[in-house]
């Protein structure tokens, strides 16, 4: 893959191209004119993509001390004063050749030794002074080449002056302490095949594009997209998460199993959380002692704590049914029935209070209702019980229905929701006759009760007015949801967890 | 329900044949006894709260042989006429008015048969007997009383025997006091002037019913006579509680016999005469409701097989429903025991084919569309009880804290005690659970409310609300309110009223109430840091509340008693 590559590293693989492959930091800075600690960092991200080398390089310098550059402008003592010799006929006494030079008294000595050592000239020591003989200008001796040299240059690096021979002369030089020797770091750059090729591209493309990061509606706007590159970036990197704005995992099961209904021909009715015992309790014969009826096992209310029974009509045939059986063609329960206590308030225990509230309102078969919503009962909250929980309930009312169609919408609901295995057991329900006990077969779990149900005994038809059958049912809808979804705790169908809402699934 | 213990071999010898372990525990299935578990040759099953006479191994073993077809017909039971008779004082009239009592001879106890006696008289002392508040049942060795016995009330101060496993003659209040079942069942005497009493003729007490006998007459391995009683309120529990004990009884090959109880200046009457009452039934009825089409000679085969006695009469079944039944009330009743012993199993479902349009709640499909639109808003959704406590929905929300709320009478915990009156509570509490969860946080619940409401005939009224809560380290009046707003036009609504509100709940001068169609319909603001630091909310929050039963009347019609 070839990396579209910014600006500054195309200029950079070109230079070297142009270099033979091979160049210097320093080069690269002096000759692209960039300033070095980025395009150090330039060369870094080339050398990670294995398109060049780099090295790191000392050399050493010679440049000129302020003596030495003195020198090199006015000549070096020796030749001034070789030259101040000739110029006075051959031979001169050593003060007035000094002066001729115009050098101080002390360089006398320096540039007699040297005079002497680069064979220019004799030292005569005579009484009254010294004299120096000299009968010509010497010629350019490599160590002024070198100093003319450096002058003009301001330094010079060791292995070019081995190259030119010079190297011994700039030791001299710096023996002499006209010149000092420095050392520095170099850093040496190098094409690898990769970066041939990827140099051969651009040459391919010789235009150079700027490289963007943000595309913004300026450049879309201006038509200049087509002129930039785009910085390249790695798409492999983990992005931040998203919480999106969801809804509640078990309420959206609820929703399904409220689709699964509608769609086999249910309509959803509604009833209150408070309910009086009469629809609760009373009217599904339940006797005013049963156990369902203490405090125990449902909700009563302190505030407010009655209701009102609806037509006295309705109200005495439920009573009488309960007394001695009325006309339902049953015995009854064989005590004193009491309206107060008909009346008092509870947290509806039960979603069938809803069911025989329709089919009170709806005298005329088929009926087929559903509710859905939560019924109370006093349990401590805890992995297995809650005080508030969700049933659905239904019932199917008309001519000719029987038993064997509850089993058989059992077999088609439970299909609905994923359970291809049902079984049925007999069960006891004080307002259902026969009654049905409902397992499906889970995976793992093996047999699991879901739903209670049963044929609506006479004693609670027959008073509300409806002389057909109907087939009644109540499943555990939370307990449904817990199997369906694999949940262990009740709670967590409440769930205070905002990372568990933002991670389940919907 | 009831849970019951029985062992296995001893299941299986009354039986006469042996089942093996996973087929018995299906069978027991089908008879209305749910296997809850069985180890170490103990099963334990939870019996269905309609069949008291099943709350024993020799009751299941009768209503299994018959299942299976071991049995031809419906167990008799030869019931003698004892001559151990029982007086009744008038005094028993205003404390605990009838008696029914039995005499059961020839029994030979094993360990397993005398810890059955003692758990049917508990389970149905639990159950049929409400906790012996309806009815107690005493269970006596006969050869220790000497009969006649009396059933009399006598004042406290003149009550003092051996109550049973203890080691002293104790007074009645020391009974109610000092002994366990004394402390358990002392609030069905307390406050009564005299206490019900069982005596025999030499004056040793029997029984202090319903609370405890006398160690003198204890029943034990070695007793061969038994005298049982049955105390209480209503005449037809006793006898079947009666009844139910004496048959169990009667299942080990004892004998049944009735005991002629003579109430003081009234009747005198044979009790435990285990008498069948008849029952007529049409076959076609039983068909009918079970989807059936068996001849009537057919239906009548089975429910011999499940105990009843049945003759054909024409399309009629006449069926004697033995003392022991008492769940049969009715003809569905019968029927169920066809279903019962035609075997749940092999009865075939049929679809459902009623014709009928289904459809939501008009209410449903609005609660949908505003779950939907916030979802959209960027908001997850929460589900909270509706219950809640005063504490919560008030003093915590700076509100008056003796408004008028739904309260529970009879609350489990002090955190549920009163229906939620509003939900932006339900949403802080949420919140404060999630304080180092990543932020923003924004949460919304469609959820209902409950109010009182005297005129209605619950005298409550349901509504339904919406309320969105966000919390940032920086939030705004504005952002709650561009929810507010934009949910508005999203259902509909092209202008609304704000008026300024002064809710304790938010900061002064950062809340409003909206009107819609004139009427106040949404409360929004910025929660007030009181509250946020009570909560130990770390951030600000705002809130809002829309009372959706009221902005969208139509679609919540339905939702009214």
């Amino acid at each position: 893959m070839t990396w579209k590559i910014e600006e500054a590293s195309q200029r950079i693989l070109r230079f070297l191209a142009d270099r033979e492959g091979k160049t210097s930091l320093s080069e690269i800075c002096e000759e692209l004119k960039l300033d070095p600690s980025p395009a150090m960092r330039t060369l870094l991200t080339l050398q990670e993509r294995g398109l060049l080398k780099t090295s790191e390089k000392r050399k050493s310098f010679f440049r000129l001390t302020p003596e030495g550059e003195a020198y090199a402008s006015k000549g070096l003592p020796e030749r001034r004063l070789v030259e101040a010799v000739v110029r006075l006929g051959g031979t001169a006494n050593l003060e007035e050749a000094l002066k001729e030079a115009s050098l101080p008294r002390e360089a006398g000595n320096i540039a007699l030794g040297w005079i002497v050592r680069k064979g220019w000239g004799k030292i005569r020591r005579e009484k009254g002074g010294t004299l120096v003989e000299a009968s010509r200008t010497p010629g350019e001796g490599k160590d002024e080449t070198l100093l003319k040299l450096m002058a003009e240059k301001g330094e010079a690096d060791s292995q070019r002056l081995e190259a030119q021979g010079l190297l011994n002369t700039a030791l001299e030089l710096k023996r002499r302490n006209l010149v000092e020797e420095k050392v520095r770091r170099f850093r040496d750059v190098e094409l690898t095949e990769a970066g041939w090729r990827q140099a051969g591209e651009i040459r391919l493309h010789p235009e150079i594009r700027p490289v963007v990061t943000v595309l913004t509606g300026e450049l879309i706007r201006s038509g200049k997209w087509r002129e930039v590159e785009f910085q390249r970036y790695d798409v492999s990197a983990a992005p931040p998460t998203l919480h999106p704005g969801k809804k509640h995992f078990y309420l959206e099961f609820l929703e399904e199993v409220r689709d699964i209904l509608v769609a086999m021909g249910f309509e959803e009715v509604w009833g209150p959380y408070v309910e009086t015992e009469f629809w609760n309790f009373d009217v599904l014969f339940q006797p005013q002692d049963h156990p369902a009826r203490e405090i125990h096992d449902s909700y009563q209310l302190k505030h407010p704590r009655f209701g009102r029974l609806p037509s006295r009509s309705l109200t005495l045939k439920v009573g009488k049914t309960h007394e001695d059986g009325w006309r339902t063609g049953s015995k009854g329960w064989n005590y004193k029935w009491n309206p107060e206590v008909a009346r008092r308030l509870v947290m509806r225990s039960q979603t069938t209070a809803v069911s025989v509230r329709q089919l009170s309102a709806r005298q005329n078969p088929p009926v087929k209702v559903f509710c859905l919503s939560r019924v109370f009962r006093p349990d401590v909250l805890d992995a297995k019980h809650s005080m508030e929980f969700h049933q659905c309930d239904g019932i199917m009312g008309d001519w000719g229905l029987n038993l064997k169609h509850l089993l058989g919408f059992f077999e088609e609901f439970c299909g609905a929701l994923g359970f291809k295995e049902v079984k049925f057991r007999p069960g006891y329900f004080p307002f259902t006759e026969p009654s049905v006990e409902v397992f499906v077969k889970h995976p793992t779990l093996g047999w699991v009760e879901v739903a209670g149900s049963g044929v609506f005994r006479p004693e609670v038809t027959l008073p509300l007015g409806a002389s057909f059958p109907v087939l009644a049912w109540g499943a555990g809808i939370g307990r449904l949801a817990m199997v369906k979804l694999g949940i262990g705790d009740i709670r967590e169908l409440h769930t205070r967890n905002l990372e568990l809402l933002r991670e389940a699934e919907v | 329900m009831p849970t019951l213990t029985l062992e296995y071999e001893d299941l299986c010898s009354l039986l006469g044949v042996k089942v093996p372990p996973e087929k018995l525990e299906n069978l027991l299935g089908l008879i209305k006894c749910q296997v809850e578990k069985a180890e170490d040759g103990s099963i334990t099953v939870e019996v269905t709260a309609d069949r008291p006479d099943l709350l024993s191994v020799e009751g299941v073993a009768r209503t299994l042989r018959g299942f299976l077809g071991k049995q031809k017909a419906y167990s008799t039971y030869k019931i003698g006429k004892s001559k151990v008779k029982v007086k009744v004082s008038r005094k028993v009239k205003a404390v605990r008015p009838y008696i029914a009592c039995a005499v059961v001879s020839g029994v030979k106890f094993t360990s397993a048969s005398i810890a059955q006696l003692m758990q049917l008289q508990e389970k149905l002392h639990e159950t049929l007997c409400r906790r012996r508040r309806k009815a107690s049942i005493g269970v006596y060795d006969l050869d220790k009383v000497k009969p006649p016995i009396t059933y009399t009330a006598l004042k406290p101060e003149e009550i003092a025997f051996t109550p049973l496993e203890e080691a002293r003659k104790m007074s009645a209040s020391e009974i109610l006091a000092e002994t366990p079942k004394g402390a358990e069942y002392r609030h069905l005497l307390e406050g009564l002037p005299r206490y019900p009493l069982l005596v025999d003729s030499r004056g040793q007490v029997l029984s202090m019913p319903p609370i405890v006998n006398s160690e003198e007459t204890k029943v034990t391995l070695e007793t061969r006579n038994l005298f049982i009683d049955v105390t209480g309120f209503n005449p037809e529990v006793l006898e079947e509680a009666v009844s139910i004990i004496a048959s169990s009884l009667a299942e080990r090959k004892a004998r049944i016999e009735a005991v002629p109880v003579e109430y003081e200046g009234g009747k005198r009457l044979w009790t435990c005469t285990m008498k069948p009452r008849k029952m007529t039934v049409e076959a076609s009825a039983i068909n009918s409701l079970l989807g059936f089409r068996l001849p009537a000679r057919r239906l009548a085969e089975i429910l011999a097989r499940m105990g009843f006695q049945t003759k054909v009469k024409g399309g009629k079944l006449e069926a004697s429903i033995p003392a022991y039944r008492c769940d049969i009330l009715h003809p569905v009743d019968l029927a169920e025991d066809v279903a019962i012993g035609f075997n749940y199993d092999r009865i075939k479902p049929e679809p459902l084919r009623v014709p009928t349009t289904g459809k939501l709640l008009s209410s449903t499909k609005v609660r949908r569309k505003i779950r939907d639109l916030m979802a959209g808003f960027g908001f997850q959704e929460i589900a909270s009880y509706i219950l809640s406590s005063r504490e919560f929905q008030t003093v915590k929300m700076r509100l008056e804290g003796g408004v008028s709320l739904v309260e529970l009478a009879n609350p489990t915990t002090s955190e549920y005690t009163v229906i939620r009156c509003w939900v932006i509570p339900s949403l802080l509490e949420f919140l404060s659970k999630n304080v180092h969860v990543e932020y923003p946080q924004r949460v919304f619940e469609v959820g209902d409310v409950v109010l009182p409401d005297l005129k209605a005939e619950t005298a409550t009224k349901v509504e339904c609300r919406l309320a969105a809560a966000l919390t940032d380290f920086k939030v705004s009046y504005e952002d709650i309110q561009a929810a507010a707003y934009s949910l508005l036009r999203q259902l509909g609504f092209k202008n609304w009223a704000v008026k300024p509100a002064d809710h304790p709940s938010f900061i002064p001068g950062r809340a409003a109430l909206l009107e819609t169609n004139g009427v106040e319909t949404v409360l929004l603001g910025e929660i007030h840091p009181q509250i946020l630091e009570s909560l130990q909310l770390p951030n600000p929050v705002a809130a809002m509340e829309v009372n959706l039963t009221r902005l969208l009347p139509e679609a919540f019609q339905c939702e009214k008693v």
